[in-house]
């Protein structure tokens, strides 16, 4: 791929977002609403073509010819010590990410179309979500790390406008603000590691200038000695960075809030892309995480903690959306797991076939609340199934994916990426790490057979699912082809196919390149889906036994079943209920201490001590002039006794140095 | 040793000649006073921007610093004052965001209404020809008067319009200032001596240093502080105050919180910068060592700001107190970026101080706008206003994400460069910053989504309007700004490369060339 054409490619997939975004945002209005659409949606789809074509024009190229970097402009220079220019990335690795933003994107914005049919602030809505696209896309492309940061911040700025996107809702309001804030938290850490990173690697011609193009600090990447604690801090960092946007533990709490946010957006944002971007952000530099396997450890621990400890939490949740949310959040672990263990082509699988079971099943739990005219309360459902035919078999197909049953798409990755840990990992922390990740599987057959059977099967809890309608078409076609993908995907990527002269890949042999060929230490072995033959076998028995379970006791509730689920110790339903009191804790613990001391300040420190000193100068000053005000008292004998007392005091004072 | 035509002495005298007009204009000829401020204001633009544009083809002159455009006049050559004006890499973004503040706040004045506008505008633009002044003398004499020389127009600028605090506030603020200010004058005339009778600065910055030289008070013993040191810490006092520096600040909020959005474009946009000017041109350069001695205790007192700021924002109640705190909380940063003394950091300061000057006019200019269709500055009085001023809300938006530091803002640009500065000298600097950077985007948010988000508040006025169109053309090229700056920083970069060079090397101890001179970076990129 030559320079002029991937600008080109970077330049429109980048401007049809941000054009629509802004034509919107200028024009747009609820009068308007069909320039408003069509703007909204065909942004995105351009988007999606120049993408398509750019893999197309990828797959043509040799394979190490692949991976282009651009230099689009200098953003800061400063001579012999800095060197900042803004740049641009087209490898495999980015173009996975452009076709799964601007793809499943696309879908969620059509279907946007049908749910925003009726809300006034349409045009505020669509200029939003073109400009989330647009963020994520930059992330995506950089190759520089202020560009990333800049990526990764808009990422941040553009998710906190849609979950505040209903702004009279003070929930929403405050949901936003806390997403927010957990994000600048990571915003800063990634800022951090960037400049250990500037102020460590070896430029590439021994000088002291610091360059901040990611593909020269990984061409430099031997400036890291293995294990060194400098490469240590740097990817604890970036770690950091990427469990704040992934939310993992302990960064997690703001997801479950962000379902405040109209559903499309927890389908675009907090399924398909933002959430991923951690798993991104480890995979892309996983020439410094190679070299940090403390901090690896760690990131696969947190990993797995995280994903049981959603699934775990899912299971008591009673809201649609946030089931699916710590769903999310439980796959999302299981990625950052795949990456901690060095599995990044196996954590990148997960996270495409994940983009479409999960924005299938948020959109799905979308056509219910639309049909249920706003209520998310699964206990008020129940018997959806017979009224809204379509969106029950979407829905059935994604918790199938999700679950890991044989075929779906869900457990090609799954399983793909819990057999890698226990026949690549380390001795037994590794094994019991793949013990957890079975369990995990267990929760998760669980959860989602729950959600799909008290929310489409049984009888009707309310009269409410009785009277409800099945969505417009324009909402069902974005679910139905999910759906289809959700089916095949999993196999589709796994199987390498040929088209006349273009070659497309198996998924992992496709991305080999971007994890292998930088020089980079001792690389984990990528085991391909073959080799997980025990994992996946192991794993599939689990997500079985989930499933079967949750049909036992949501489906047919076998009053055997009941009394299984009762013996359960009253800690953990507890735990499962208050989300392991997370919230109580950092409120606590952190905001509150905060706002203590602020309050300390502004109520003693200001008035009493900084403005203090002054308001003591200017007594002091005073009390001065009236204690001296006395001896002005125009009386000649007072002054002609001061002039004696002064002058005596003069001599003895001359005399005394003068005989020292 | 002047050479061509004196385009400095231009810049002081335009607004001059502009201050006269007016006071020759009688009062009820409004209009023509207005005319004749706008004039005076969009001269003084077009002739910085003149001289920017030029910057790279005039000619330099002198050493530690040297200077363009350099002006030389004999005053009074018998204790060695000459009138020198002179222009660097660091004073051209000060004159340039003076010229920009300037035209601001008579664009404010012009669009929100001046109640008496000949004493306005005549002391707005009297106090612009001061700061120019300070900005542009290399003579210490010179700068001193011209600093000193500020505080006049000013006392009545601030006296005379504004709320009903404004007389103590502006009391407290002179009082604050003058106090220190003889101080350095005494310093200054020490200096005198050393540099062998002449007030130049180059003269100064060349004098051969007596520091080794310890005060003892005869038969104790007692080891005070080098003359040397004294005189650092009367500069440093002086410039601390007008930055401020906690625990310096507090004539700011109170300030702050009477004067009118006219004003305070200007005052907070550029008079409080001198403080950051002058600890750059005169206490880094003058006293290297000293510098270096109190560098420990200026970190600390910058990082202080920083915190502190940060933390009485975030209790605050009334909006524009909320602002004149983050204001100092963002002066904390750009010290930081000069105490740091490294290249970088002192870059990234300069580049702060022109995004810092646009984003606190913006944002007091908003709270003025909202204070005027709110009838209150308390926050918790307000809530919702989104619904009924999208373009307020919007712009309101881009200002507050560039001050709390948003990448691609140029908020940003400035606290990266810092940042990285402050984590070449130690990485503990760069961690603290970072908690001042997670507070500001708590404080800001609580400011922005309190006032846009929520339901409307009960107790809101009714028929409250948008920004009007001339509302908006005041603040979308702030906003285009705080983009381009985000984008592009190289343009502030680009320009102040070889003073900041220079500057770092007057900062060391050791000789210039030990400073490495730069070189071509090829960029490997992996194919």
């Amino acid at each position: 791929m030559s320079q002029g054409f991937v600008t080109t490619v970077v330049l429109l997939v980048l401007g049809f977002p941000l054009i629509g975004s802004l034509i919107n945002a200028a024009f747009g209005s609820a009068k308007r609403r069909g320039l408003v659409n069509i703007v909204g949606t065909v942004s995105i789809g351009a988007a999606f073509v120049v993408s398509a074509v750019a893999l197309i024009v990828m797959l043509t190229a040799a394979s190490s010819h692949r991976a282009v970097t651009v230099t689009l402009w200098n953003w800061y220079v400063v001579g012999g010590s800095l060197s900042v220019a803004f740049q641009a990335t087209l490898d495999q690795l980015s173009i996975i990410m452009l076709l799964v933003v601007t793809g499943v994107g696309f879908l969620i914005h059509v279907y946007s179309v049908g749910y925003m049919e009726h809300d006034e602030g349409v045009a505020r809505f669509f200029a939003y979500m073109n400009f989330f696209v647009f963020s994520m896309l930059f992330l995506v492309l950089a190759a520089d790390l202020v560009f990333l940061i800049i990526g990764w911040a808009l990422v941040a700025v553009s998710s906190y406008f849609l979950i505040g996107f209903w702004y009279e809702r003070p929930s929403a309001v405050a949901a936003a603000r806390k997403a927010f804030i957990t994000q600048v938290i990571g915003d800063v850490a990634l800022v951090i590691a960037a400049f250990l990173i500037v102020t460590n690697v070896m430029s590439p011609i021994g000088t002291h200038i610091y360059s901040l193009s990611m593909p020269t600090i990984f061409h430099n990447v031997a400036s890291f000695q293995y294990g060194s604690s400098t490469v240590t801090w740097i990817c604890l960092l970036l770690a950091i960075g990427a469990f704040a946007k992934s939310a993992q533990f302990p960064l997690h709490t703001w997801l479950p809030d962000a379902m405040e946010g109209p559903t499309p957006v927890s389908a675009l944002i907090h399924a398909a892309t933002m959430v991923t971007a951690g798993v991104y952000l480890i995979a892309r530099f996983h020439p410094l995480f190679d070299r940090a396997p403390i901090i690896q450890g760690l990131v696969a621990c947190v990993g797995i903690g995280t994903s049981f400890m959603a699934g775990i939490i899912a299971l008591s949740q009673v809201d649609i959306k946030r089931v699916i949310a710590y769903s999310t959040m439980s796959q999302i672990g299981l990625m950052i797991y795949a990456v901690g263990m060095g599995a990044y082509a196996a954590g990148m699988y997960h996270l495409v076939t994940h983009a479409f079971f999960k924005a299938l099943l948020f959109l799905g739990a979308g056509n219910v609340i639309h049909a249920m005219h706003d209520e998310q309360d699964i206990r008020v459902m129940g018997g959806l199934g017979k009224r809204l035919k379509i969106t029950e078999k979407s829905f059935l197909i994604g918790s199938l994916a999700l679950s890991g049953i044989p075929l779906f798409a869900g457990w090609f990755s799954k399983e793909n990426l819990l057999g890698y840990g226990v026949l690549n990992g380390p001795g037994h922390v590794a094994l019991l790490l793949y013990i957890i990740g079975v369990c995990i599987n267990v929760l998760t057959g669980l959860y989602a057979f729950r959600l799909w059977a008290i929310v489409f099967k049984g009888e009707p809890q309310t009269a409410r699912p009785a009277a409800a309608h099945e969505a417009p078409r324009i909402m069902l076609v974005p679910v139905v082809i999910l759906a289809a993908l959700s089916a095949i995907a999993g196999f589709f990527l796994w199987w390498p196919v040929a088209f006349g002269s273009v070659r497309v890949q198996d998924f992992t042999q496709f991305l080999s390149p971007v994890f292998t060929s930088i020089t980079s230490g001792p690389l984990a072995h990528e085991p391909g889906v073959a080799s997980g033959w025990i994992g996946m076998l192991v794993g599939t028995a689990m997500s079985l036994i989930g499933v079967g379970g949750a049909l036992r006791l949501w489906l047919r509730r076998e009053p055997d079943a009941e009394t299984v689920a009762s013996r359960i110790p009253r800690f953990i339903t507890q735990l499962s209920m208050h989300k392991f009191y997370f919230d109580e804790l950092y409120d606590a613990a952190i905001v509150r201490p905060l706002r203590a001391v602020a309050k300390w300040c502004r109520k003693l420190i200001e008035p009493e001590i900084m403005d203090g000193w002054v308001e003591g100068v200017g007594i002091g000053v005073d009390d001065l002039g009236n204690t001296l005000q006395p001896f002005q008292s125009g009386l000649i004998r007072d002054y002609i006794a001061y002039m004696v007392f002064f002058a005596l005091l003069f001599v003895i004072i001359i005399v005394g140095v003068v005989v020292r | 040793m002047t050479t061509g035509f004196s385009w400095l002495t231009l810049v002081l005298l335009v607004p001059i000649l502009g201050a006269v007009a007016i006071l020759c204009t009688p009062r009820r000829e409004a209009w023509l006073i207005k005319t004749f401020a706008l004039i005076a204001a969009l001269a003084t633009g077009f002739l910085v921007l003149g001289l920017l544009l030029n910057y790279s083809q005039a000619a330099a002159t002198g050493s530690p610093i040297s200077f363009k455009y350099a002006e030389n006049v004999q005053w009074l050559p018998q204790i060695g004052a000459s009138y020198r004006l002179g222009l660097d890499g660091l004073s051209a973004w000060f004159l340039a965001l003076n010229a920009v503040v300037f035209l601001l706040g008579v664009v404010v004045a012009l669009v929100r209404g001046v109640d008496r506008p000949k004493l306005f505008f005549g002391l707005l633009i009297l106090t612009e020809a001061a700061t120019a002044g300070v900005i542009l003398s290399t003579d210490l004499l010179l700068f001193y008067l011209f600093w000193e020389g500020m505080l006049l127009p000013l006392y009545f600028l601030l006296s005379s319009f504004g709320n009903e605090k404004r007389q103590r506030a502006t009391v407290k603020f002179i009082g604050y200032t003058v106090a220190w200010y003889l101080l350095m004058l005494l310093a200054i005339i020490y200096l005198h001596t050393q540099a062998g009778g002449s007030f130049s600065y180059d003269a100064i910055a060349a004098r051969q240093t007596t520091g080794q030289s310890i005060i003892t008070v005869p038969g104790f013993g007692w080891k005070l502080l080098t003359p040397d040191q004294f005189a650092f810490l009367a500069f440093a006092l002086a410039f601390a105050i007008k930055v401020p520096l906690v625990p310096f600040h507090t004539w700011l909020p109170d300030l702050y919180e009477s004067l009118p959005a006219s004003g305070l474009t200007f005052f907070a946009g550029i008079v409080s910068k001198l403080g950051i000017y002058g600890f750059i041109r005169y206490a880094m350069t003058l006293f290297p060592k000293e510098m270096h001695d109190f560098q420990g205790l200026l970190l600390a007192l910058a990082l202080l700001s920083i915190l502190y700021g940060a933390f009485m924002a975030l209790q605050e109640v009334d909006i524009k107190r909320i602002v004149a705190y983050s204001s100092i909380s963002h002066l904390g940063f750009i010290s930081l970026g000069v105490f740091a003394l490294t290249v970088i950091g002192l870059h990234g300061a300069i580049l702060q101080v022109i995004n810092h000057g646009i984003i606190i006019a913006a944002l007091f200019i908003i709270m003025e706008l909202i204070e005027v269709r709110t009838g209150t500055r308390d926050r918790s009085l307000m809530s919702g206003l989104e619904k009924a001023m999208p373009w307020m809300y919007f712009l309101f938006m881009i200002t507050a994400l560039a001050a709390l530091g948003m990448p691609g803002l140029n908020g940003f640009a400035g606290e990266f460069m810092i940042m990285l500065g402050a984590f070449e000298a130690s990485w503990v600097l760069a961690v603290i910053a970072g908690i001042g950077v997670v507070l500001a985007g708590w404080y800001m948010l609580r400011l922005h989504q309190g006032l846009m988000h929520d339901p409307l508040h009960k107790g809101t006025k009714e028929g409250m309007t948008d920004l009007r169109l001339r509302e908006r053309w005041v603040l979308i090229p702030l906003c285009a700004a705080m983009v381009a700056l985000g984008l592009f920083p190289n343009i502030v970069g680009q320009l102040d490369q070889g003073s900041v060079q220079q500057y770092m090397a007057a900062s060391h101890t050791q000789p210039a060339s030990a400073i490495t001179q730069p070189t071509p970076l090829t960029h490997e990129v992996h194919a």
